[in-house]
């Protein structure tokens, strides 16, 4: 029998600590229903939460930026501040499993497969050698296509990273092609330092923090120098959600270096 | 509460009750790791909560359509779908995937000093030392 | 009129309720790759396509193999094996 900690909810769950839990949780899914009338109704077009700011950026969005993908617009270059905090908020997650699991050695406490050695067949080798190219090339179509089609920065980081993670699992823990842990890190810092330092550039030229029109380009039209730097925004994201997704992989597998 | 009102918030009387299991499910799973699932289908539930209060009914996507001499076309606000919620969704999409990599790293470190990964044998370990 | 929106949540409350409750961790894992694609689609339905984009790509690809991986890791997809009783009948 389990002894009595203080300050926790019982030993493992009793069922009156069940009994009780879903009576709570019951009252709060009753109270999150009766407070619902004051949502409009779904599919309100005419409702406060669909008009005044989300018009504005519907009906200004492509004149003022040059970017059709109103989503994009709206991330990249309305809303650019809280893009780099979530970036910001990605790179730390990395750097911090980093720090939990990166820097001890594996110790063997369960009987495992050997991970160095490939795992499959011949299909699997051809199979993933065929389909990575492809992967990285639709990820940079992505990546690229955002500004007028669904995609973005986030969408294609992610691709590029699922690429990588495909080579480890079918060729062994032992194989990177180039993608290796350090390289990784390095491509994370590159990614959002690009996007600080398209952020900086403009306040040397007189205009604020982020403010496109300041990039010093051989462009003329306002929407298209913002265009130019919603791209380059879109990059940094993508080269940062890439690393960090590959170096959290790594640490999950125990990888050494 | 008419059943016309109903009707017209089904979708956030179910995203509460999918809200309210992920809440239980935290709670009274006894094992760690699905306590971080359950924690997943929180975050999913107010993602599709905010989406739902995003929809425009007939409405398009917020993608501006190119016209026949591939210049694009300007839209009236109301036939097309809020974008506001969607990139703010689209940031906590990421965040929750950051932090499940994180949690889960968190349940390797644990399982590899204590040994296992229910909560009994944690507690009664942590107790011991 | 068909609405698709009510019948994605009704089958994303059905998974997860079927995550909640199976034995297996594999099975739960495989359970919530399908809740992700659900979702994934009631996005797309509901017009949210950068959405959808994100949802696909970080709930099926990403999240299932870092779930899988700490399962792999932690062991608990290995079953103990019951030892035999000296002196006993072979079950």
């Amino acid at each position: 029998m389990t002894e009595r900690i203080p300050g926790v909810l019982g030993e493992g769950v009793s069922t009156r600590t069940r009994w009780a839990s879903l009576v709570l949780l019951g009252l709060f899914g009753a109270l999150m229903i009766a407070a619902s009338p004051g949502l409009p109704r779904v599919g309100d077009a005419n409702s406060v939460p669909a008009n005044h700011v989300a018009d504005y950026y519907i009906e200004k969005g492509y004149e003022q930026t040059g970017v059709p993908n109103i989503v994009t617009a709206v991330l990249a270059d309305y809303r650019g501040y809280d893009t780099m905090g979530e970036t910001t908020v990605i790179f730390v997650a990395g750097l911090s499993c980093l720090l939990i699991l990166g820097t001890q050695r594996t110790l063997r406490r369960v009987e495992e497969l050997d991970l160095d050695s490939p795992f499959g067949s011949v299909v699997l080798d051809l199979g993933c050698r065929l389909l990575v190219p492809f992967i990285l090339l639709f990820a940079l179509y992505v990546v690229f296509h955002g500004h007028s089609s669904p995609g973005g920065g986030f969408q294609g980081g992610t691709f590029l990273a699922a690429a990588a993670i495909l080579i480890r699992l079918v060729r062994g823990k032992g194989e990177s092609w180039g993608f290796s842990r350090r390289q990784a890190l390095i491509v994370a810092s590159i990614g959002g330092s690009l996007y600080v330092w398209i952020g900086i550039i403009p306040m040397f030229y007189g205009k604020q923090f982020l403010d496109y029109s300041g990039l010093p380009l051989a462009v003329t039209d306002i929407p298209h120098l913002r265009a130019y730097g919603t791209l380059g925004i879109e990059l940094g994201v993508a080269l940062t959600v890439m690393g960090v997704l590959i170096i959290i992989f790594d640490c999950l597998l125990g990888k050494e270096e | 509460m008419t059943i016309n009102m109903v009707y017209g918030h089904l979708e956030y009387y179910l995203v509460a009750i999918l809200l309210v299991m992920g809440l239980y499910g935290m709670i009274a799973s006894t094992n760690l790791m699905r306590k971080v699932m359950a924690m997943n289908i929180m975050q999913v539930a107010v993602i599709v909560f905010f989406i739902s209060l995003a929809s425009k009914q007939g409405a398009m996507a917020p993608v501006l359509p190119l016209d026949e001499n591939h210049h694009v076309k300007s839209v009236l606000a109301h036939e097309v779908v809020n974008p506001l919620p969607h990139a703010l969704m689209l940031t906590a999409i990421v965040v929750s995937v950051a932090t499940t990599g994180l949690a889960l790293a968190l349940l390797i470190r644990i399982n590899r000093h204590f040994g296992s990964l229910e909560e009994s044998v944690i507690l009664e370990k942590m107790v011991k030392e | 009129m068909l609405r698709l929106d009510i019948l994605f949540i009704v089958l994303m409350i059905a998974c997860a309720w079927g995550i909640l409750n199976v034995k297996s961790h594999i099975s739960a894992v495989v359970i919530f790759g399908a809740f992700s694609f659900f979702s994934c689609t009631f996005f797309v339905v509901t017009g949210a396509l950068d959405v959808a984009f994100t949802e696909a790509a970080v709930g099926a690809v990403i999240t299932t193999v870092y779930f899988m991986l700490a399962i792999y890791k932690t062991g608990e997809n290995v079953v103990p094996v019951r030892r035999k009783v000296r002196g006993g009948p072979n079950p």
